[in-house]
């Protein structure tokens, strides 16, 4: 059975399944550190995406796995060499200040509840940062 | 040289014009004075915050060029009717990739608390801008 995730974003949950096949040593590490509590902000350069920094898993070293550089709709993005973790809600690439297109690790793809939790996503552009916390789906 | 006020939070700063490098695109700028409208963190650009000013599509092309847009400068895109100021690292991007602009405007007063403004936005979202021309 495939590993998921749930999302708590301001209130609002969702579930994503994690690309394990494609991407498993990513996914190994991201389980691994699983609970995550942090901001979600809207991101500066790649569109219409939000991000969290989980530093712990920040490494410059760790190859990208499962490569995309547009997001596609619902995807969680994620780069090793920041620990950001994109949720993308429409036109989005990996980007930053350096490359004005880069790659990342399609780490997982939101299931349930997609539309509610990307309204949330994109309000954090006009509201600001918005609590998030990630767990392990287990035994459901 | 022709100066504004620009209020973001309560916070009041000055720019300049920069009417040498870029006349067409400044005049429109000044002509379209007073503006309060919503100011919105970039998406694609980096650390810079962008406003409507619809009066800017009345101009044909860009002056002077940049893509770069250096922390407390002003930069116009007059087809998008969108104006960019900067606080940190920032370059004028779209979904298409990197652009570029005219710069119109430096401040030249206040600018450290106006930037520190404008990189909460980051964490705090959309505030108001009220640009007018200053006085003398």
């Amino acid at each position: 059975m495939p590993k998921r995730i749930r999302l708590t974003l301001d209130g609002v949950e969702a579930v994503a399944r994690l690309n394990e096949d494609a991407a498993p040593e990513t996914v190994a590490k991201f389980w691994a550190a699983l609970p995550v509590e942090e901001t979600l902000r809207h991101v500066r350069w790649g569109g219409e995406a939000g991000y969290i920094l989980i530093r712990k898993l920040a490494d410059k070293t760790q190859p990208i796995e499962n490569r995309i550089s547009i997001y596609p709709p619902a995807s969680i993005g994620f780069r090793p060499e920041h620990g950001e973790v994109a949720f993308s809600y429409g036109q989005a690439q990996a980007r930053d200040h350096v490359r004005p297109a880069t790659w990342a690790c399609h780490l997982a793809t939101i299931e349930t509840n997609v539309d509610a939790f990307f309204a949330k996503v994109r309000a954090t552009r006009a509201e600001g940062g918005k609590p998030i916390r990630l767990t392990r789906e287990e035994g459901r | 040289m022709k100066k504004v006020q620009i209020e973001v939070d309560g916070i009041v700063a000055e720019a300049e014009l920069l009417e040498d490098r870029a006349p067409r695109t400044t005049a429109a700028f000044w002509d379209a004075l007073p503006i309060t409208t919503r100011l919105t963190h970039t998406i694609w650009s980096g650390r810079a915050c962008g406003f409507s000013v619809e009066r800017l599509q009345s101009v044909d092309g860009l002056e002077h060029g940049v893509c770069s847009i250096y922390p407390g400068t002003l930069i116009a895109r007059p087809d998008a009717g969108e104006v960019l100021l900067s606080y940190g690292a920032s370059e004028y991007r779209t979904v298409l990739g990197v652009q570029y602009g005219t710069r119109i405007a430096r401040l030249v007063r206040n600018q450290a608390a106006v930037l520190a403004v404008l990189e909460r936005m980051h964490d705090e979202g959309d505030k108001t801008i009220t640009i007018k021309r200053a006085a003398g």
